[in-house]
């Protein structure tokens, strides 16, 4: 009877679907236990890429004048992500859309495939979202030193301050200049997790409601709405979250080359 | 006042005799004969439409764009997602 209840609460666990489980596995005793695993976030990397990948071989127009749909879709974002750039680093660092543009098209895709029932959502694992935000920012510092040397670190006093303060301020600054690595990451781990969780709690309440009884199945259509909505909700959400790991990515590029 | 100055200054106004109707039709007309050449080498009629196969050519390109690859991609990840799931289920807690 414990055995079966574990069992259940472990099945019906929202939080079963962030678990990273092995799929295919090699563990052999060469190289000292090599140990080879393909596991669901592989997977579904490797299938984000292949997506992203094929949408812009797909939708490349042969190099035609006269864009199909397809093309002026992708050109269209193209363009948003473009001026996104020019308006937040200025026009003067196009040489950085590429990046954004990557990157905006990484998270986008990856949340949209989570989207889907049963699929596996990459950003939900908080070691893509934090390596991804901890290497812009140690990206972001190669680039601020590169450009600016020794004055780089100018960053950490702001003008004005009074020579008492200096160092209290310089802790605070090089305080909140590291707590951006964590709260890119986060922000994007943690908007993805929830909204998944709890489309995945509701869901199972309206399984329960729908399978009850006739009367109850057919007043739960109304419930049943209200998660529709939910799910348009969390496509938004994909979006919009994308957006903003490459709005806030842009400004720390430019904080970087302009030291404020 | 003496005569090549007021032509100098009328010179401003009066613009010079290049094209006259008689250097344009009379004669063989040589000079613009690259121009009809260039034309004449041009291609009529409408603009071909292309014909390319494949996916590609059957969903993507021209009036052919549809929605449809999409909707086809999000079944693929759903069969996918739904046979991973079943699988584990059926590893984990075995009946």
């Amino acid at each position: 009877m414990t055995q079966n209840l574990t069992q259940i609460l472990i099945l019906n666990s929202p939080l079963e679907q962030f678990e990273v489980t092995s799929l295919i596995g090699l563990n052999a005793p060469i190289f000292g236990y090599l140990n080879l695993t393909l596991t669901n976030l592989a997977l579904y990397s490797i299938l984000v890429l292949f997506l992203i990948i094929s949408l812009h071989y797909i939708a490349n127009n042969n190099s035609r004048l006269v864009p199909s749909k397809w093309s002026i879709a992708l050109e269209s974002s193209f363009a948003s992500v473009n001026s996104m750039v020019r308006e937040q680093i200025g026009s003067l660092n196009e040489m950085y859309l590429p990046f954004i543009y990557s990157l905006f098209f990484f998270i986008l895709i990856a949340n949209l495939t989570g989207n889907v029932p049963y699929s596996y959502t990459i950003t939900t694992s908080i070691i893509v979202t934090l390596s991804l935000s901890f290497t812009i920012l140690i990206g972001v510092t190669i680039l601020g030193l590169s450009i600016h040397k020794i004055k780089f670190f100018s960053y950490f006093i702001p003008s004005g301050t009074p020579l008492a303060l200096v160092p209290l301020l310089v802790l605070i600054e090089l305080l909140s200049y590291s707590a951006r690595a964590f709260s890119l990451g986060i922000r994007l781990f943690a908007n993805m997790t929830a909204g998944h969780t709890l489309l995945k709690i509701l869901s199972t309440f309206l399984l329960q409601m729908f399978s009850a009884s006739v009367i109850v199945a057919v007043l739960t259509l109304i419930p049943f709405a209200i998660f529709m909505a939910l799910i348009g909700l969390e496509l938004a959400v994909s979006f919009i979250q994308s957006y903003v790991f490459c709005i806030l990515t842009c400004s720390y590029i430019r904080d970087a080359i302009e030291l404020h | 006042m003496h005569a090549s100055l007021v032509r100098r200054q009328l010179g401003t106004l009066i613009p010079p005799k290049v094209a006259t109707p008689k250097s344009l039709s009379g004669g063989s007309g040589a000079s613009l004969t690259p121009l009809v050449e260039f034309y004449s080498k041009l291609p009529k009629g409408s603009a071909p439409t292309s014909a390319s196969g494949g996916i590609k050519g059957r969903y993507f390109e021209g009036k052919n764009a549809t929605a449809a690859p999409l909707a086809f991609t999000m079944l693929a990840l759903f069969g996918l997602g739904y046979t991973i799931d079943y699988h584990k289920h059926h590893k984990n807690h075995a009946h």
